[in-house]
């Protein structure tokens, strides 16, 4: 019981957490940081739904030992996450409050069905954890090759810094790999 | 139970035709993954009569980009900037000093002009464009240093051409830039990044129908 209520506490802290950046207090922090939209932000929204589905660990869907349920789970993560890191959608964000609304909740659900990936078998996980490494790694080197701005909203500097950030991420991930890797193998 | 089971197994195709379907119409078919080159493509297309860019200039006069051009038979090169800015429109505005200093060696003055346009409308006054003109050194005859009338206009800019302009934490503004080619006719016929500006002037030269001119430069 005790375990939930902290849970519950942590869960609602993640969600303002992952709220707060984008009220205008008065002005947003996400117009004014691209670390704190990119590095920040983002991970949040996905965390509070990775909270989220463990509140909910009861419910039917999230236990289905289904591959499609996997597989449908893992291309929304996937695909969700990608799109959120195109400039395009960054810069849209930033001047479009319904389309920052759809970012949370579209991550938020990634979050949950990224939790649901954790019941699945370790090729999936593994594939999936690779797969997104990949995806964080070379859109890292990007933003911290190109010389080109990318976001309308942000200077260079912070684009290279926010990739610096993207590479680092991908890296944690991969050392999740290998840790997970190692810990199915054991079993 | 069937149905459930049947929706279960397809369910990964349709996350995919979701996503694709949002790529695809989001980024224009997968060509423009930045706002910037949204802008240029739509910009592009449409041509835009800049009539709704009503500005006010360094000596109190009040017009219109599409007045401008067409009284001056100019072919207007354009950049968005604002005078207390010490990033980006520094770098703009030294750009715009290079090609006036083209423009006037080459005698192109009468055939294309450079306009800088402040977005900071609250801030801005004849004062400010009058010292930022002194600053750049901009030659009247080249350079019309405006700023716009007022927040409709700059609204108005940010939803028909794209113009991003974003207050942070600090006061300063972050906003994208680029060079407008408004042709004579009061349309803006190109938009191009501040490292293509050798394609803009090319262009601009091209609306004033001179080749020749077009070679030297």
């Amino acid at each position: 019981m005790h375990a939930i209520k902290g849970k519950t506490v942590l869960f609602i802290g993640v969600v303002i957490l992952a709220i707060s950046p984008s009220l205008p207090l008065p002005d947003k922090l996400i117009a004014s940081s691209m670390v704190v939209h990119m590095l920040f932000q983002l991970p949040m929204a996905i965390f509070a739904g990775v909270l989220c589905a463990s509140l909910l660990h009861h419910s039917s869907l999230l236990n289905t030992q289904h591959f499609a349920v996997f597989a449908s789970c893992w291309l929304w993560a996937y695909f969700s996450i990608l799109f959120w890191l195109l400039p395009v959608n960054l810069d849209k964000v930033l001047v479009d409050q319904n389309w920052d609304i759809l970012k949370l909740c579209s991550l938020f659900l990634a979050g949950i069905f990224f939790k649901n990936l954790f019941h699945s078998n370790s090729i999936i996980k593994l594939f999936f954890i690779g797969s997104l490494a990949m995806m964080l790694l070379f859109m890292g080197f990007y933003y911290q090759q190109t010389e080109t701005r990318l976001c309308s909203g942000y200077l260079l500097d912070a684009q290279q810094n926010t990739g610096v950030g993207l590479t680092l991420f991908g890296f944690i991930l991969i050392g999740f790999f290998i840790v997970q890797f190692r810990k199915d193998s054991q079993h | 139970m069937r149905s459930n089971q049947a929706f279960i197994k397809v369910s990964p195709f349709l996350v995919i035709a979701f996503w694709l379907v949002v790529f695809f119409s989001y980024t224009d078919g997968f060509k423009n993954f930045t706002q910037e080159a949204k802008r240029k493509t739509a910009i592009f297309q449409q041509q835009p009569d800049v009539a709704f860019l009503r500005v006010m200039d360094d000596a109190g006069n009040h017009t219109n980009l599409s007045v401008l051009a067409k009284s001056t038979n100019k072919t207007l090169i354009a950049e968005f900037i604002y005078t207390r800015c010490t990033t980006l429109c520094l770098s703009l505005g030294g750009i715009f000093q290079q090609v006036q200093t083209q423009i006037l060696q080459r005698k192109l003055s009468q055939k294309v002009g450079l306009v800088s346009i402040s977005f900071d409308v609250d801030y801005e006054s004849q004062q400010t464009l009058k010292s930022y003109r002194n600053r750049m050194i901009a030659q009247a005859v080249v350079w019309d240093i405006v700023k716009m009338q007022d927040q409709v206009v700059l609204e108005e800019v940010k939803n028909k051409l794209g113009l991003v302009v974003i207050k942070d934490q600090q006061k300063n503004l972050i906003h994208n830039s680029a060079f407008l080619i408004i042709n004579s006719s009061g349309k803006i016929v190109g938009i191009f990044e501040p490292a293509e500006i050798s394609a803009a002037i090319t262009l601009a030269l091209k609306q004033t129908h001179s080749n020749l001119a077009t070679h030297h430069l």
